[in-house]
């Protein structure tokens, strides 16, 4: 019952600040947001499963009740923990947490509808995470949309309703695609498939002879449409060149501590959904289209990077890195090798705490300036060391930088996928990507955050005191990176 | 600073998370190398 008691806390909680008065809205947010925060924290302590919740491994904190019967089929309430799905759950808790914390100066209207929808954000997202019937699955997938729209549409920058909009559709549209993917695989299985749970359906479509051909076509050929509808529909999700127009303008146009959920975990949703569809489901086509689906890869770790490396605002540079990130993602997904996926999953992680941090620091910097255009602005290091050098051990987070996450996940996907199938030409291209992250960030530090303090706005930032801590911490951090750089390059 | 303790954690000890994942993960690995295996015993 732990799964229940965690999306039930967060619903009650939702519940709660939706009824408070705006004033309290955002510190009771944050106190009843400690409750999931600490339940997934003890199931983390406590997690003993082993193997894959779809492939017969040992789930933890399982529960299976019918639901509903209709037709033939029966939809049953299953959920369920494993390897893959614990180490996201935890990521949830702790940015939403972290971003109604870092909402509380941002939003200054309409709060407790604000927080109120945040939090049921977060049960949709742990529901997803943690539904192993398909049904299940499908609603919290869907339930996560709605709360988004809304937290863009009305608390967003300019073009708000525009962003929303596009997200809301592109996003919806990808899913009634995956939809027709998923049901596609499930009605070729015949009569043998009698409920519409992920792990009977994973283990019956792996045994040979179980899916049947649909309107005179092979069972091969329904396979392979089956992949393609559920990849395109989550490639829109991760998202993947060319699929992704509609994330830059959601995360320019959404507050920062929605920005950050969006990058930190809306986007692994997609990432997850491949790695629990497409990739267990499907690893025949998987193996027979994997150089088609590592040029995707590839083209998204380039391009994203590219696209960054013309941005000037600054949370358009960390929307477009988030693109380049996921390529990485990909990459490893479709190496197919413990390291490889391995690395992927963990990149995801990593991903979303370092996007989180960046969003956040971005979101500092624009409370106190009014402007994220990297031409506003330069020497911030006089005015805010401390966010400065947050902002400088993010980027070489976001950099692969060793003694941060990013290395260890953007090492394993490279290391994973040289050891593939796939040709070494897509690791060699992808690692190039590294280079233009680094190129842009350093870029965009050296500009806005060192040389001689300008601002061309309005606003005044008061000159603070630097104290010796200050310069340690700056000097720290610059320092770690430098001696980083020298020693993954003699690695 | 949450965040920031996450990033270097993570980086520091991936294995806080890895093990599970990798854990998670084998099942997924053997299925397709069983596959690639079966193919090549029937090409044989």
């Amino acid at each position: 019952m732990w799964i229940e008691a965690l999306i039930l806390s967060t619903l009650v909680a939702s519940g709660i600040v939706l009824l408070a008065p705006n004033r309290y809205a955002g510190k009771l947010a944050a106190a009843l947001s400690l409750a999931p925060l600490a339940l997934s924290g003890i199931m983390w302590l406590n997690y003993d499963a082993a193997g894959n919740a779809l492939l017969g491994g040992d789930m933890a904190y399982e529960t299976t009740t019918r639901w509903v019967e209709f037709a033939s089929y029966g939809l049953n309430w299953h959920v369920g923990v494993d390897g893959i799905s614990m180490p996201l759950i935890v990521l949830t808790t702790i940015l939403t947490t972290l971003a109604i914390v870092s909402a509380w100066t941002p939003i200054d209207t309409r709060q407790s509808q604000f927080y109120g929808l945040v939090l049921f954000l977060q049960a949709g997202l742990l529901g997803v995470f943690t539904a192993l019937d398909f049904f299940v699955w499908f609603i919290f997938w869907e339930v996560v949309l709605v709360p988004m729209y809304f937290l863009i549409a009305i608390w967003g920058g300019p073009r708000r309703k525009y962003a929303a909009i596009k997200f809301f559709v592109y996003t919806n549209i990808a899913s009634l695609i995956m939809f027709v993917g998923f049901l596609t695989l499930v009605f070729s299985m015949g009569p043998s498939v009698r409920a519409i749970d992920l792990t009977q359906v994973a283990q019956l479509v792996r045994t040979p002879g179980v899916v049947e051909g649909i309107a005179g076509f092979s069972p091969n050929t329904v396979k392979l449409f089956a992949f393609t509808l559920m990849f395109l529909g989550f490639a829109v999700k991760v998202p993947i060149v060319p699929f992704h127009t509609w994330l830059p303008d959601a995360h320019v146009e959404a507050p920062t501590p929605v920005s950050v959920l969006l990058a930190g975990v809306l986007l692994k949703m997609g990432t997850y959904a491949l790695l629990r569809f497409n990739f267990t489901m499907l690893p025949g086509v998987v193996r027979d289209y994997a150089a088609l689906i590592a040029v995707f890869a590839v083209v998204s770790v380039i391009y994203g990077a590219l696209l960054a490396l013309a941005q000037q605002d600054l949370k358009r540079i960390v929307a477009y890195s988030s693109i380049s990130s996921m390529g990485y993602v990909i990459l490893g997904l479709v190496a197919y090798t413990t390291h490889g996926v391995g690395g992927a999953t963990f990149q995801m992680l990593s991903h979303g705490f370092i996007s989180g941090l960046m969003f956040m620091v971005v979101g500092v910097i624009y409370n106190e300036t009014h402007t994220r255009m990297v031409g506003d602005m330069s020497g911030m290091a006089d005015r805010m060391p401390w966010t400065v050098g947050i902002f400088v051990a993010a980027a070489f987070g976001y950099m692969g930088l060793p003694l941060m996450s990013g290395f260890a996940g953007e090492v394993l996907v490279f290391l994973g996928s040289f050891d593939s199938t796939i040709s070494p030409l897509f690791t060699a291209v992808a690692m190039f990507g590294i280079v233009i992250v680094a190129g842009y960030l350093l870029w965009a530090m050296q500009r806005t955050l060192f040389g001689p303090f300008d601002l061309e706005t309005e606003y005044e930032i008061r000159p603070r005191p630097s104290t010796t801590w200050h310069r340690w911490w700056c000097c720290c951090s610059v320092w770690s990176g430098w001696v980083s750089t020298l020693t993954s390059s003699t690695v | 600073m949450v965040l920031l303790l996450c990033v270097v954690g993570l980086g520091v000890n991936p294995d806080i998370f890895y093990g599970m994942i990798q854990d998670a993960i084998n099942p997924i690995i053997e299925v397709q190398d069983a596959l690639v295996g079966a193919i090549g015993g029937g090409l044989r």
